[in-house]
């Protein structure tokens, strides 16, 4: 598992909304090895979302991919036709959303959601793929016989396990999860993210991009920490965990409740920019402890200082 | 008076409405039983709190302590006196030492009220003071949530102010009237998580300094471990465990709460194995007859299925509803 599947270079996705430009990812470049679980973390507004919409090449307007390369399969999928994408999504990119009740039809039954995808993709009979559905089913821990029922008549657990085996009927090579257990309880979130793991297993890579750093650290190979539209740090998950390098990854780390760690927990102070204005040089150097004086006017860029480990702050560049 | 609150036996039923046909054909109307017989106390200066899923009652329970929800069923007796009984003034006399703080800082605040007046509004109201002595009153409890410079922050309007701020607002609003017992419904869910800690901080030091009961609703255990001092646990409208937090936390009894605990993602390292269910809380329409959790539950017995566990003081205010420790 040393190839990248997926290569970000260099991605700018802007907002252009009637009260300014919204830079809600600026100059992101990741890549995602076959086979790894990769969880992007950050806050609400940190631009994780819209990097997973922008893959896919489905950002909503007035969002526009304004510069940079997604490379996937030897093709760069930003300047792919529409056409040409959607022989790609769903066939070999599987999305997950947050809500699962409206990624679902709700006038149509589940086995009809499930047939249609395996039927258009693949171009077997209707009994075929609705025989295929069954098995999609049961793989996701649902009985078989819920292949005839609405959305609206399973719970909010089985919905989003639906949703699951939809995304992973025509078995991608990468599936995206974007906070796909916001809506559930956690002994169903705990469930869920079994199921991705299953998933994983069985030889795609998952992008899960969530806020909850315990969460986007238990199962994953490696972690991208997201601030203000940019990638501050990544590197493996016990690494981002137990030694963060950036000073926003350690106060992201700290301010997080635990049930059992016993460190203090204690908020990072002032909060996150306006991505219409965003501050010069480093994002993070109005609320950051470390802060020396280059960060207030240039920005760091990213920077190995290990294998696999990248980090865009100056405290660990040199100059 | 032993504690400030004491629930007995809280019900709270909704009726389910039923279409043309069901009424014609005479069918029975059906109930959410969404709090079925809860009862707690919390003592004086004492943090309790409320743990559970979505659907668990927890906000229902929370809402008729403070009166904003009717009970069909049960007592709340706080500072002695049996509110489910009074009449509406009397209840708007005693509103001034109890407050509600909710989850959505964005829902509970009027969007074309400067945040300072809102804040000094509750003083208004209940008559305490002139209008210039309340916006002196606001302009410091504005001060002391951290909302600087005050008198800048006060002419302001909600939508001028992040998730954060306005929670802080909310907070400043409730502590204006020097409550003796404060309900928080999930008051940082929708806050940034890198800000959550410091709301919980403030709450805590609110606590100390007004000798503050609380309510704490949450669905998150790591959170209700940081701000209480004792849980309840509660599954399917009743409570299933309670205790002194380190205890239910540590050395968890129902099946039901070791599961939630095995399910609450961590990056320390657990102590306690993880234990597995299937499933998801039933509709609380069709409660499952016995032990409400049996469905789900590996342990499950016979006995289960049929009897509901009676509450059991395992030691020194841990107790528990399960027959697993039930003496035969």
């Amino acid at each position: 598992m040393s190839d990248a599947l997926l290569e970000v270079i260099n991605l700018k996705v802007y907002f252009y909304t009637l009260s300014g430009v919204v830079r809600a990812v600026d100059n992101v470049s990741l890549n995602v090895l076959t086979g790894e679980w990769i969880s992007i973390v950050g806050e609400s507004g940190s631009g994780k979302s819209t990097l997973a919409y922008a893959i896919a090449k489905i950002v909503p307007p007035p969002g526009r991919i304004v510069e940079g390369k997604v490379k996937f399969m030897n093709k760069d999928l930003v300047e792919l036709s529409e056409e040409a994408l959607r022989s790609i999504r769903g066939r070999h990119i599987g999305f997950v959303f947050q809500d699962p009740l409206t990624s679902l039809d709700p006038l149509r039954t589940v086995g009809d959601q499930l047939a249609e995808v395996i039927q258009v993709h693949l171009g077997v009979s209707k009994d075929e793929a609705l025989r295929e559905a069954g098995e999609l089913l049961e793989l996701v821990n649902i009985p078989r016989d819920r292949l005839n029922y609405y959305p609206h008549q399973l719970s909010g657990g089985q919905r989003q396990r639906v949703v699951i085996a939809i995304s992973i009927a025509l078995r991608p090579e990468l599936l995206i999860a974007d906070e796909p257990t916001t809506a559930l309880d956690v002994i169903v979130q705990d469930q869920i993210m079994d199921l991705l793991k299953e998933v994983q297993k069985k030889g795609a890579s998952i992008m899960l991009i969530t806020h909850d750093v315990a969460l986007a650290a238990e199962r994953a190979d490696r972690i991208a920490v997201m601030y203000a539209g940019e990638i501050v740090e990544y590197g493996s998950a016990r690494s981002i965990i137990n030694a963060p390098l950036h000073p926003y990854t350690a106060g992201l780390v700290d301010s997080v409740p635990d049930l059992w760690s016993t460190k203090i927990v204690k908020s990072i102070p002032g909060f996150p920019p306006d991505l219409r204005n965003p501050p010069l040089g480093c994002r993070f150097h109005p609320r950051c402890k470390q802060a020396l004086s280059i960060c207030t006017n240039e920005s760091p860029s990213m920077t190995a200082v290990e294998h696999n480990r990248c980090v865009a702050c100056w405290l660990y560049l040199k100059r | 008076m032993k504690a400030l609150v004491i629930a007995k036996g809280l019900k709270k039923y909704f009726p389910v409405r039923r279409t043309i046909t069901e009424i014609m054909l005479m069918k029975s109307r059906l109930y959410v039983r969404a709090v079925d017989g809860v009862s707690l106390e919390i003592g004086f200066g004492e943090t309790l709190a409320l743990v559970g899923e979505s659907g668990s009652g927890k906000t229902t329970t929370g809402r008729m302590i403070i009166g904003l929800e009717k009970p069909t069923e049960g007592s709340i007796l706080f500072e002695g006196i049996e509110l489910t009984k009074l009449s509406k003034s009397a209840l708007k006399r005693i509103r001034p030492r109890m407050q509600m703080i909710f989850q959505d800082p964005y829902a509970s605040l009027d969007p074309r009220v400067k945040v300072g007046d809102q804040v000094a509004q509750p003083l208004i109201i209940h008559g305490l003071c002139d209008a210039d002595e309340a916006r002196e009153k606001a302009l410091e409890i504005l001060e002391r949530v951290g909302l600087t410079p005050p008198s800048e922050i006060y002419e302001r309007y909600p939508h001028q102010l992040s998730g954060g701020q306005r929670q802080r607002v909310v907070i400043a609003r409730a502590m204006i009237m020097r409550p003796k017992f404060v309900v928080a419904d999930e008051p940082v869910s929708m806050i940034d998580v890198s800000l959550r800690a410091s709301i919980l901080e403030l709450l805590k030091e609110f606590k100390r300094e007004y000798s503050l009961s609380m309510l704490f609703i949450t669905h998150d255990l790591a959170v209700a471990k940081l701000v209480a001092d004792r849980v309840a646990v509660m599954y399917l409208g009743k409570i299933v465990e309670e205790g002194v937090v380190e205890e239910v936390i540590y050395s968890p009894l129902h099946p039901y709460t070791k599961a939630l605990i095995s399910s609450v993602p961590t990056i320390g390292s657990r102590v306690l194995e993880k234990l597995k269910v299937t499933g998801e809380i039933p509709n609380p329409i069709n409660i499952p007859p016995g032990c409400r959790f049996h469905t789900r539950c590996p342990f499950v017995m016979d006995k289960c299925k049929r009897l509901e566990a009676p509450w059991m003081d395992i030691s020194k205010g841990h107790g528990v509803s399960c027959w697993l420790y039930s003496i035969k």
